[in-house]
This record gives structure tokens, C-alpha cells and sequence, in this order.
């Protein structure tokens, strides 16, 4: 039975941030990063490789440190630890100039005398894979994460996990590494038992950008040896632990500031590697250079350099086949998967390639399949700087899944929908956990998906009663229909944050919560969350967030996991609260705590309404001068073995191909989001909405680079298509349910898993448009005549 | 952006004069929405010393129906020839191409003489920091002939040895609709326009000292249409666009995006005139249009460009059933 | 910046360090040039004059060594520098003390370029403006107004959307310089103290903005198309909102904002 809830789940919500953001969010330092302006500030530029691959002879600052203007002047020559001499992408920073203004700055860049070793380069994974290939990357940045293959550009990786001895429930006990790929279960049993074989092989997906709107870069601002740095990004605790040791400085002297982002998707979580493994990070170097100088200093990337990293997908090529029983039963399932790597993942300095198996489409089916096996390569090439980009590898990596399951769909002869009723994960399925396994991870099980629901709600939403064979379909314009799954980590085991609540004499709260709030209503959600559970106003609570000197250590909003980690964690922080405040009250009343509630700032008992107390008297009674005093509740949630909610959707496109010219239009997307409850709906839909930024890659938005010297192409907006809002229409929907153990108001997170199921889905209804598998994202007008016989 | 001298006009001789002064060094700005652009990226090796904005010249934006012409000042706003009443009844394709063209914004601070002077697109011209000296700026090699990506590039053969495309959308409609274009020095047939000179950025035949000050467009009875084919519903430019105008047995078919100008498709045009517009004998004046197409081919990762004959040919078709 | 600031470092040795490295010839005067950066961050040039005295024309030094009864008497070199204003010629003895002059005392030269700007109907003096520096970068840069978002910076985004006259301009693609004399509307013009825009509150409403990098653009956007068609069909509201990107994808979120707008707008909020 649904509870009533007074504030949560209202669609009546207003976002606390968006007050300012209507706005500008001007006038303050306490916005967006970019927009911070202090006086004395200093100004950075970047003098940045021409070459997609080259080695630095030498290289000659003088000049450039000798304008009038110019502060320092930061390369290999003096940061011998910050810089490479090894050049691997085309824009990999070589020298940082500091100078009283841009200009000064960006004229100083030119006079550096540069003297290079051009190197021959490979930019795309196809030719990086060759055996006479060059080497890209001579230097891995984390090599003891990887195995090598016998090409120096292809590894695979070394911490792989392979999940074993199962219980009588089907949950694996044990997990043994290493191993060359992750899985569980025995590929050759699987083999035996099944009856239908489907195969497929060759997807790949283009490298895209993480476009958001505000670019990457940060604002140093050191006194004495105390810094203030203003940046970006989702976990500011991780940024703080890993500039503060890479410069060598004292964690507490290390204040990290954000505020707003103007986006995020995992693509900015600058923790002092940014923005990648082999430049400077500009976090570190600009608070080296403010301790330096005593100034505040900003660097923050252009439009152009941004372009020149935070590139994410880069799906190369495939290999899955899976076996079914005739009745649609999936029994096992064996993929290879490629990934162009770039240069490195920038991801918390850690190397990703241990993380390949949470990309991996193969953890959506693990109710029937007890037999998985995914072996993951990364390929090294000469591409721009790589990053996570919402989904971190599982758009790409679901694809082919996604794909190979509508074959299935079809050679078994049972309707695509019914075929994922069949197969779609489930409450108690063994949950494939390698990603976050930091420690085993074998403990854990599906809780409640509601995927059932949200095939209904989907289905029916895009006109799947119409559903047509493409050998039936006529016409020039030819209309598609195609439906994916996707499902995703929330975070994982061992991921924590912490919350403080403060209770103050006149009803109100303030909930302390350095939870990061990029836009998708983080800080909103746990003011809610807070509300509800003290029986406040919504507006009765102010959040207070921002700064890491401030507040202790809050949990990563990445990884859909703040619902999981910090909405638990105010929630048993406000419940703590309310524990004192009626331990406190009860005598005072007269009665027991447990006899006790509270709302809107006032103590009662609830067998008696009449007898009661506001805070406020309750606050004055504990001492002779208490008015200022406040009742605090404190908690730290822990993830642990047990059910896990994950980020799950249902997507279903609709679109129409005209065959003549190759045109894909009036694309829909129904967008079903199984979010358990929806804490606050209007942001669930809004991260939903976020479809949009996956189909633009569909068709278009992808690196295209010049094969005579690896130079991304297509550099600005202009020629990087991001969508527009004519492009398509997307319909998100709340798919809510019940039964979800992992958090009090069984609600589960989401927002990483958004553009996972939508290559999937784009090219199902590709093929029920025009009967011909789309495997290469961009599905650009090219490919569509080509495989419509025209071209 | 290099740094420039602001010169700030307010007529057109004094606009003229500028440029004379400066001797080639100078450029002119109305919307700015191309050249503040190409400034910004600093694509070409060196930089004006001088922009001389004529934004301020009065008078110059006009948009008036005068001895059996339409005639249409120079600064006149895309946005305003997108919604003027007579334009959309009389000349339906310039009205159609200028309300294609780019976003509402550009349309309503880009203007038509600044449209058709646009310099032509290709991203080995457009990179930033002059990072390919390609040939239209006076290095030695076409880049997207020599092992590039040219997939939107001409596919009717490169012109001065450059295979960048004009990317105009109101250019087509006005070869169409048979335009001229007044300048201060004389008056050039739409046709007779745009130019692809070996080495040099510019894409039509003005001197250095040369403004454009108005587009004439002879009284047209007929019918026209617009249509464009590209990735996004706004923004973009075109991959291909086509114009057609087709009055009793005349016809006149241009296609843009597709060649270094915009291309005059008379194929077509004999190849519908005087016919009955049916999907037939459309579709056959689209394969007369590109009879003379001359693909760039895959190679590697470049697609090559042969889709895009295939998109002309179709959009031949549709401007010219648009006419019907 | 003058065309000689352009090209006084090309190649060999500049005048300052010729100056600095040149001997100086007694009783004689030499002329170069010194630099300092104004408050507003230009570079400027001024004439340093260096004069020398010769012997025993000026003035002499007399030592007497203690204990001795022995008197020498001395002509000294005097070297006197001589810093002059570009703007008004009064000499100052040093660098740091023209400067401070020419800080307090100048800004209305000409070289500094100072740019008037009517901006939310506020007369605002922009300081250090070049030609070429874009009317987004001082809006941001000289004035503080970050309202104006720099996302694309070559025009395709929107996220820089200002009103000017009315009209929906992109910052970003316009010259600052061309703009003196119209009436500038940005994000920070909206709200009147407490009282926000119908628009905005419309926004606030139906969440019409998530990371809200996008919001000031299409907030004033959504403003200027309402003023022209207070009651706009759904294609009329995605076609005028077609350079906006937002990047979070809350497309729909956006237009259900701008219909609510309208609706606050016709009746009379």
C-alpha cells in the first residue's frame, strides 16, 4: 500500500537552486566555478601539442617569462613531475604561462621555443590494432592494471572477476582473481544446454564528447598556505585528498569550492588527474602556482581546448554470442568487447580498464543466464583525452547486447517485448558486481527492478500494438519501433556519506550535506528527504553545502549513487535527530520517546495532541540561556553486501527513415525510468530528458578526425551536431513500485544509466524500419543509403 | 582574436574609402555572425589590421518592391526577409532559404549581403590557429584532396585545386530567382557572383574595395521553393540544399553545399522545362543534376562523398516538386 | 594596443634592454622608453629620458679622511632619469609614480579604451576595452555581469543571449565597440529587486532549468519571443528556442516553462 508522504514525491518540488540560476547566479563566487572573479587574479594559458604524437627535445621559456606580465612559466624544465616529454594527443599541454591577464598570457604561449621528434601516430583503434601499428602510448599510465596482449596497443585487464560457488539462491560466494575475463557460471556447460545459438560481431560506437555547458578548469586562490580552490566536479573530498597530495600539501589546508556546475555526467570529476592521465591536471598546477605567488590564478579551458578532451564511447568492435532454449530462455552468454581508450582513462588517476566489466551490457540478464563470460580490450590510440561520460562505457558496451538480444528476439519468433519479459532482471538475480567490487562483491542481489512495468508503460507509450515486421513496411518514408534495457551500478559496495542535521529553536533545520548538485537536484532531494522525515516544512530546511572545510566528508554524487549513499545517510541522520529530540521531550511530557511524534516545530504526543511542546521550548528548557542551541543527529551510511537497486530504464524509439536520402526523423524516445519512489519527480523526469544528449550521437555527434595528422575535425558546436531542440522528443516516465529494501522510501537512484539503452534501441527500430542491422554508431545518411542498396 | 582597428562607418563611401585606405588589409563587418568567427579561431595566417562595420549605414535595409523589382538593401536581417509578407508570396524560395538559415538568433543579427559573402566551408580551411595551410590560403596542398576527410565536401570536382563547398543557403535561391547583385562598383548576375580563386579565402569575385549594397530580383511570377538537407533542424549548414523556380516553361534549378559555388544545375532545368511537375519527371531532372557529380570515394576512415549525390539528386527532386 | 606594440619584440634585442645594457655617455641625454601595466591591464609606453651631468658642472663631493688633514674634493656624474606622462607630459622620477598618476588621473584616454555601455538601463564605463574583445567578454570580464554563459564561444549555443534593443543577440558573435548607445538586457536586468520576471518565475515553476548554464539564454530568448507572440504554438516555441542547446536535454521541461510564461503573461502576471 502506497504511503502518503507530505513532502517527497511531489511534483510541486521547486529545485533550491534554481532561485539563483534564473538569475545568472551572478554576483557571487559561490556559483558556477567559471564565473569566479577575485581581485589580483592571475590568468593561464597553455601552450598545447601540435602533434598527435611526438617526443619534446627541448623547449626554451625564456622568452616567454621575460614578458612584461608574465608571472611563471610552468613545463618540464621546472615541474619535471607535472609535465610529459612523451606528446600523445594533439593538445596535450606542454607548458602553462601565468599572466596578469589572457592576452598577456596567450602571447607568452608563442614566444616558447619548442623543439620536437615527430612520431608516426594511430588515431583510429582499426589501425592502432594492426601488428605494424606504431606504438601510441609508450607509456601506460597504470600498467599494473593491465595485461598485456601481443599488440603493445591492446590490453586486457588484470583484476577481471570471476564470480563463484553460488548458493542454493543463485548468489555467488566467491570471486576469484585474476583472471583474463569476468563472468560466472561454465561457458561450456552453457553451451550444451542450449538450443538456439545467436551471434553477432562488428559494433562500434564513435568517440563522443561529454559537451556540457560549462568547460573544465578551476580557480586557485592561496594565502599563505592555506588554499581555496574553485572547481568542478562530483566527489570535492577526492579532489582535495588528490591535489593536495600530489602538490604536497596538508589535506586540511586544501578547501575545495563548487557550488554549481553548468553539468557534469561524470565527465568533469577533476580529482587531480583531469583531464587527462598524461597532462598537467590544472587543479594541481594551479594551486602550486597560487602558493607560488601569493595571487588567485584561473585557468579555465576554452571552448576549443575543451574539445580537445572529455571524450568518452569509442566502442570498437564486438564479438557475443549467446545461447537461449527455444522458449526464449537465455542460458548463456559470451562476449568480447574493444573500447578505444585514447590515451588513458581520467578517472580518479586510476586506470579504467579494471572497471571494463561494469561497461558491459552482459549484467542486464543474469535472472536465466547462469553462464557469463565477458573478455574487455582497451585500445590505445593517439585520440583526445578520454573520460567517463554518463554511462562510462556502458552505452557502448550495452549496445551489442542490446542488439544481439533483438536477433534473438526474432530468430526464436516471439515479440521483443514479451522476449525481455522473459529474460529482464529481477528481484534476487545475482547482481554481476565486478565494477565497484573494492572489496569481493560476490554478496549481492537484485532488489525489485519494476522493469515489467516500465515494458508496459513503454510499450504502450510508442505504439507497440502497431509493431510491424520491416518485410512488411512499405513506402519512402519507412517508420521503426525498437526497444532496449539498461541497468547500471548505483555506486556499490563500500561507497559512504555522512550528514548532519542541526534542529533549531523556531522549527527549523539545517542539514549539512556536501553532497555535489550539478544540476540534477541533489541538494533538493536531501532537503526533502530531511523535511519528510522531521515533519517540517520544505522550506523550513536550508541546506548547507559547497565547501569541503566546512563539512566532513560526503559521498561521490557519481554513479547514481546519491539516493543510495547520502539519502540514507540523511535519512538516519534525521532520524537520529528526532530520536534526541524526543529523548529530550518525553520527560518533559511526561511520557515515553516512543509515544512521542513530531510536525511543523511541534513535540506531541500521539495518543493527545493537547500535550505538546515546539522545539523551541524545548531548546529554552535545557538551559538557562539556550535559545541558540540545537539538537543534532549525525550518521554515516555505509553500502553493503546485501540487495542492490541499480540505475535501471526501459527505452523504446520510434523514428522514420527516408529512404531516399537516408534521413532519420521524427525521432521518439519513451523513457522509462524504474526509479522504485521518486523522491523528487520533476528531476527524475529531467535526468530522463537526458535521452537527448544520447541521440545526437545517434545521429551525428561524433569525433571525426583527419587521417594525415590525427586532428580532431570537427572542433566547435558548429560541426559537432549536439542536439537541438527540434531533433526529437523524448517522454520520460517514473516507473514506481514497491519492494525496494535499500533505502527508506525504496526509492533507487539513476542518472548514469541514461544513454545506455539508447544505441540499442535506436538500431532495433533502425532495423524495424529498413530490416538491416545498424551496428555502427552514427547511424549518419552514409551508412543508412549504403545499407538501403542506394549508394 | 588578433587585435584590429575598429573603423566605424556610417556610409558607404566612407566604408569604401576605408578600405582603399587600408589597401587589403582591411575587411568589412555587417552581422559579423562569419567573420568574428574566422577572427576568433584565426584561421587564415594573418589577421586585418582593420574591420570597418558598416552595422551603423543607414538606409541600407530595405526591403521594397520598385520598378518591377524587388529590391532588398544589403543589411537587410535574414529574419526580416524570412517573414516579409511579399518575399513568402512572390520569391517563396529566398524567403524559405533565409528562415532555413542557421539559428533565430544568427537570423536576426546575420544579414544577406554578409549571407552571400560567406566565405566557403571545409574543416581543413576552418581549422583554428591556421593548423592546415591549405591551398585557399595560399600553402601548396588541398588537404581534403590529398588523403583528407572531404565526406562534405564538393562533389563536382574541386575548383581553383580546392574542394571546400559555399555553404550559403539563400545563394541557390537567388540564382534561382535570377538575382543581381548591385555593388559599388557595378551590378553582377547572382551567377556570376561566386567565385572559387586559387588561393584566396574570399568566395566571390568583389575587389578588396568592393561592398555589395543591394539584391535585385526581377518580378517573378512563378513558383519557388527551398529545401535543405542537414544532420539537425537547427543550426546547421547545409549538407545540401536546392532552390528551384519554375514559371510556365522556365526553369531554373541550384543547388549549394555541393561544389566551391553554388551550382547552377541547367541539366535539370532542361530536363523539367515546360514538363509536367510529377514525381517522374522530377525525379529524372534530380539524376540530370548530378550527371556530372565526380564522388570523392571512401578511403579509411573518410566516407567519401558519394551519399551526397545522392541527397542533391533527391533534393533536386523535392525543390521542384515543391513547385508544383 | 598601438600598431609599434605589435612589432616592438620582433626578433633582436628590444629597447628596454638596450636601455638597460646601453652605457650611458656622460654629459649627455639619452631617450628610450620604459613599460608599465595600467590598472586595467594595458601595456603602456612612456619616454624615459636619461641625463647625465658632466664633471664638475653640478656638483662635487668633498671627503675628508678622519684623522687626516687632507681634503679632496671630487666632481661627481649625476644621473637623473626622467619618467613623462604620454598623456599630459608631466615628468615623474619614477616608474612607480607615473603609474600611480596615470592610474588615478587618466582613465579617459583614449588608448585605454574606455567604452560606455547602457546595460539594464545603467550607464556602466568599461575599462581597458579592445576592439576586437567581444561584447560576451566584457559583459563578463570588465563589468562582472556573468549572467552571459560562454559555452560554444563561435555562436551556435545561445548561452550568451543578451537583448539588445529588443532583439535577441549572441554576446559572444558581437563586438563590444559596436554597441554604445543601445539599450543592453541582460539575465542580471530581469528581476526587479525581489520581484522576478514572469518568465523567470515560469522557469522556477515548472523546472525549467536543471544545471541552469543555458537558463540566462533562454530565459531572455523565451522573453523576446513572448513580446513578439505572446501566444506561440509548440513548433512556434521549439523554432525560436532552435540556437538554445541545453546540454542536460530538459528540452520539454524548458517549453512547458515557456507555455506557463505565457499563460502569466495574457493573464497580466
Amino acid at each position: 500500500m502506497a504511503e502518503q508522504y507530505r513532502v517527497i514525491g511531489s511534483q510541486k518540488l521547486k529545485d533550491m537552486t534554481i532561485f539563483s540560476k534564473v538569475k545568472g547566479n551572478t554576483g557571487t563566487n559561490r556559483g558556477y566555478s567559471s564565473d569566479v572573479q577575485l581581485p589580483g587574479m592571475l590568468h593561464c594559458k597553455a601552450l598545447r601539442s601540435p602533434y598527435s604524437r611526438a617526443d619534446i627535445l627541448s623547449i626554451d621559456t625564456t622568452s616567454a617569462e621575460a614578458m612584461p606580465g608574465v608571472h611563471l612559466v610552468m613545463s618540464i624544465n621546472n615541474y619535471p613531475k607535472l609535465f610529459f616529454n612523451q606528446l600523445v594527443f594533439i593538445g596535450q599541454e606542454i607548458a602553462l604561462v601565468i599572466a596578469e591577464t589572457e592576452e598577456i598570457a596567450k602571447k607568452a604561449t608563442r614566444l616558447i621555443k619548442v623543439e620536437y621528434d615527430v612520431l608516426p601516430f594511430a588515431v583510429e583503434p582499426i589501425e592502432a590494432m594492426k601488428p605494424d601499428a606504431p606504438v601510441t602510448v609508450p607509456v601506460h599510465p597504470f600498467p599494473f592494471l593491465e595485461k598485456p596482449t601481443d599488440n603493445p596497443n591492446v590490453t586486457t585487464y588484470s583484476y577481471a572477476g570471476w564470480y563463484s560457488e553460488p548458493n542454493e539462491k543463485g548468489i555467488c560466494t566467491k570471486r576469484t582473481v585474476p583472471y583474463d575475463y569476468h563472468g560466472f557460471g561454465d561457458i561450456e556447460q552453457g553451451e550444451e544446454e542450449a538450443e538456439v545459438i545467436v551471434e553477432s560481431e562488428g559494433f562500434s560506437y564513435g568517440l563522443q564528447h561529454a559537451s556540457i555547458m560549462e568547460t573544465g578548469g578551476c580557480v586557485a586562490d592561496a594565502k599563505d598556505d592555506v588554499v581555496d580552490l574553485y572547481t568542478h566536479g562530483y566527489w570535492p573530498y577526492v579532489t582535495r585528498y588528490l591535489v593536495a597530495s600530489k602538490v604536497g600539501i596538508p589535506i586540511s589546508k586544501l578547501n575545495v569550492i563548487n557550488y554549481n556546475n553548468g553539468g557534469d555526467f561524470g565527465s568533469h570529476v577533476d580529482g587531480g588527474q583531469e583531464p587527462s592521465n598524461v597532462g598537467p591536471s590544472y587543479n594541481v598546477t594551479m594551486v602550486i602556482a597560487s602558493l607560488a605567488l601569493q595571487r588567485p590564478v584561473r585557468y579555465f579551458y576554452t571552448p576549443d581546448e575543451e574539445m580537445m578532451y572529455r571524450w568518452g564511447r569509442g566502442g570498437c568492435g564486438s564479438r557475443d554470442r549467446y545461447g537461449f532454449k527455444k522458449d526464449g530462455t537465455l542460458v548463456f552468454m559470451d562476449q568480447d568487447f574493444y573500447r578505444n581508450y585514447c590515451t588513458g582513462d581520467a578517472f580518479i588517476g586510476i586506470n579504467f580498464s579494471k572497471f571494463n566489466g561494469c561497461s558491459s551490457g552482459l549484467k542486464l540478464y543474469a535472472h536465466n543466464c547462469k553462464h557469463q563470460k565477458l573478455t574487455g580490450y582497451h585500445v590505445y590510440t593517439n585520440g583526445p583525452g578520454h573520460t567517463g561520460w554518463q554511462g562510462f562505457g556502458c552505452p557502448e558496451a550495452h549496445f551489442p547486447v542490446n542488439v544481439t538480444m533483438d536477433m534473438a528476439a526474432e530468430k526464436l519468433g516471439i515479440d521483443p517485448v514479451e522476449f525481455q519479459k522473459i529474460n529482464h532482471p529481477r528481484a534476487g538475480d545475482h547482481w554481476y558486481d565486478d565494477c565497484y567490487g573494492w572489496t569481493q562483491g560476490v554478496g549481492h542481489w537484485m532488489a525489485p527492478t519494476g522493469m515489467d512495468k516500465a515494458l508496459n508503460i513503454g510499450a504502450e507509450q510508442i505504439g507497440w500494438s502497431s509493431w510491424q515486421h520491416p518485410s512488411e513496411k512499405t513506402g519512402r518514408i519507412r517508420h521503426g519501433i525498437g526497444v532496449a534495457l539498461a541497468m547500471q551500478n548505483t555506486g556499490g559496495e563500500d561507497l559512504y556519506s555522512s550528514a548532519i542535521v542541526s534542529l533549531t529553536a523556531d522549527g527549523s533545520a539545517i542539514l549539512y550535506a556536501n553532497n555535489k548538485d550539478a544540476g540534477q537536484g541533489a541538494w533538493t532531494r536531501e532537503k526533502a528527504i530531511t523535511a519528510e522525515v522531521l515533519g517540517i516544512e520544505f522550506e523550513k530546511v536550508q541546506v548547507g553545502a559547497g565547501e569541503t572545510k566546512h563539512l566532513i566528508r560526503c559521498g561521490w554524487q557519481l554513479c547514481s549513487s546519491g539516493t543510495l549513499t547520502q539519502g540514507k545517510a540523511t535519512y538516519d541522520a534525521c532520524m537520529q535527530a528526532k530520536e534526541k529530540l524526543f529523548d529530550l521531550a518525553a520527560p518533559k511530557l511526561g511520557v515515553n520517546p516512543e509515544d512521542l511524534d513530531t510536525k511543523d516545530g511541534v513535540i506531541f504526543v500521539k495518543s493527545d495532541e493537547s500535550k505538546k511542546m515546539t522545539w523551541g521550548q524545548l531548546i529554552m528548557s535545557l538551559g538557562p540561556r539556550s535559545q541558540d542551541w540545537d539538537i543534532v543527529g549525525y550518521a554515516r551510511h555505509q553500502v553493503g553486501p546485501g540487495p542492490t537497486p541499480q540505475d535501471k530504464n526501459v527505452n523504446f524509439i520510434s523514428l522514420d527513415v527516408d529512404t531516399e536520402t537516408g534521413q532519420i526523423s521524427n525521432i521518439k524516445c519513451s523513457m522509462n525510468i524504474c526509479i522504485g519512489k521518486a523522491i523528487f519527480p520533476r528531476a527524475v523526469e529531467g535526468i530522463g530528458l537526458g535521452v537527448h544528449h544520447a541521440l545526437d550521437a545517434m545521429v551525428g555527434g561524433c569525433a571525426i578526425f583527419d587521417p594525415t595528422t590525427g586532428k580532431l575535425l570537427n572542433d566547435t558546436w558548429v560541426d559537432y551536431t549536439v542536439a537541438s531542440i527540434g531533433d526529437s522528443e523524448v517522454y520520460p516516465n517514473c516507473i514506481e513500485y514497491e519492494g525496494d529494501p535499500t533505502h527508506p522510501y525504496g526509492a533507487s537512484g539513476c542518472g548514469q544509466a541514461t544513454q545506455d539503452a539508447v544505441a540499442g534501441a535506436f538500431s532495433n527500430a533502425l532495423y524495424n524500419a529498413i530490416g538491416v542491422r545498424m551496428k555502427e554508431v552514427p547511424f549518419t545518411p552514409d551508412k543508412i543509403l549504403k545499407a538501403l542498396g542506394k549508394i | 582574436m588578433r587585435e584590429f582597428k575598429l573603423v566605424n562607418t556610417t556610409t558607404v563611401d566612407a566604408a569604401v574609402s576605408s578600405l582603399s585606405q587600408y589597401n587589403g588589409t582591411a575587411v568589412i563587418m555587417a552581422g559579423g555572425t562569419d567573420l568574428l568567427g574566422s577572427l576568433k579561431r584565426e584561421i587564415l595566417p594573418s589577421s586585418p589590421e582593420a574591420v570597418v562595420n558598416i552595422q551603423n549605414i543607414p538606409d541600407m535595409d530595405y526591403i521594397k518592391e520598385e520598378g518591377g523589382m524587388l529590391k532588398i538593401g544589403a543589411l537587410a536581417r535574414l529574419d526580416d526577409i524570412a517573414g516579409n509578407t511579399i518575399i513568402k508570396t512572390k520569391y517563396a524560395a529566398l524567403a524559405q532559404a533565409a528562415a532555413k538559415t542557421a539559428s533565430p538568433h544568427l537570423r536576426v543579427m546575420g544579414t544577406i549581403g554578409g549571407n552571400i559573402c560567406q566565405q566557403n566551408r571545409c574543416w581543413y580551411f576552418r581549422a583554428s590557429n591556421n593548423y592546415f595551410d591549405c591551398l585557399r590560403k595560399g600553402g601548396n596542398l588541398c588537404y581534403a584532396m590529398a588523403g583528407g576527410d572531404n565526406r562534405y565536401h564538393s562533389i563536382f570536382g574541386a575548383m581553383g585545386g580546392c574542394l571546400a563547398v559555399n555553404p550559403s543557403d539563400t545563394a541557390p535561391a537567388l540564382v534561382t530567382l535570377d538575382a543581381s547583385i548591385v555593388t559599388t562598383k557595378r551590378t553582377i548576375a547572382a551567377e556570376e557572383f561566386w567565385a572559387a580563386p586559387m588561393m584566396d579565402p574570399t568566395s566571390t569575385v568583389l575587389d578588396k574595395d568592393e561592398i555589395v549594397t543591394e539584391i535585385q530580383i526581377p518580378a517573378f511570377s512563378g513558383k519557388s521553393a527551398f529545401v535543405k538537407f542537414a544532420t539537425r533542424t537547427s543550426i546547421d549548414f547545409p549538407i545540401v540544399n536546392c532552390a528551384a523556380a519554375i514559371d510556365g516553361s522556365n526553369a531554373r534549378i541550384c543547388l549549394n553545399a555541393v561544389s566551391g559555388i553554388p551550382y547552377r544545375a541547367t541539366s535539370a532545368e532542361d530536363a523539367i522545362k515546360g514538363k509536367t511537375i510529377d514525381e517522374a519527371n522530377a525525379e529524372a531532372a534530380g539524376a540530370a543534376a548530378v550527371s556530372k557529380a565526380i564522388a570523392m570515394t571512401a578511403n579509411g576512415s573518410n566516407p567519401g562523398n558519394k551519399y551526397k549525390v545522392q541527397i542533391a539528386k533527391t533534393m533536386v527532386k523535392r525543390a521542384i516538386l515543391a513547385c508544383a | 594596443m598601438t600598431e609599434k606594440e605589435k612589432n616592438k619584440n620582433n626578433g633582436g634585442i628590444s629597447r628596454r634592454q638596450f636601455l638597460k645594457d646601453a652605457g650611458i655617455v656622460v654629459g649627455s641625454t639619452a631617450v628610450g622608453s620604459a613599460f608599465f601595466l595600467s590598472a586595467c591591464g594595458q601595456e603602456v609606453e612612456v619616454t624615459k629620458t636619461v641625463t647625465t651631468t658632466a664633471p664638475g658642472t653640478t656638483s662635487t663631493v668633498t671627503t675628508t679622511v678622519p684623522g687626516s688633514t687632507v681634503t679632496t674634493t671630487q666632481a661627481q656624474t649625476e644621473t637623473i632619469i626622467k619618467y613623462t606622462c604620454p598623456c599630459c607630459s608631466q615628468e615623474f622620477d619614477t616608474l612607480s609614480t607615473l603609474k600611480s598618476h596615470f592610474d588615478a588621473d587618466h582613465d579617459e584616454a583614449t588608448n585605454l579604451g574606455v567604452l560606455m555601455l547602457n546595460v539594464n538601463g545603467v550607464e556602466y564605463k568599461a575599462i581597458g576595452v579592445r576592439d576586437c574583445d567581444s561584447l560576451l567578454d566584457v559583459l563578463r570580464d570588465k563589468l562582472a555581469l556573468t549572467g552571459a554563459k560562454k559555452a560554444c564561444d563561435v555562436g551556435s549555443c545561445g548561452a550568451c543571449t543578451v537583448l539588445v534593443d529588443g532583439k535577441p543577440t549572441l554576446a559572444c558573435m558581437t563586438l563590444a565597440a559596436t554597441m554604445v548607445g543601445k539599450n543592453i538586457l541582460t539575465i542580471e536586468g530581469l528581476a526587479n529587486g525581489s520581484t522576478l520576471d514572469p518568465v523567470q518565475e515560469a522557469f522556477i515553476e515548472k523546472r525549467g532549468a536543471a544545471c541552469g548554464f543555458c537558463t540566462p539564454g533562454m530565459i531572455l530568448t523565451t522573453k523576446a519571443l513572448l513580446e513578439k507572440n505572446p501566444t506561440p504554438t509548440l513548433p512556434e516555441i521549439k523554432e525560436a528556442l532552435g540556437g538554445n542547446i541545453c546540454r542536460c536535454g530538459i528540452y520539454e521541461h524548458i517549453v512547458e516553462s515557456v507555455q506557463l510564461a505565457s499563460e502569466k503573461i495574457a493573464g497580466g502576471v
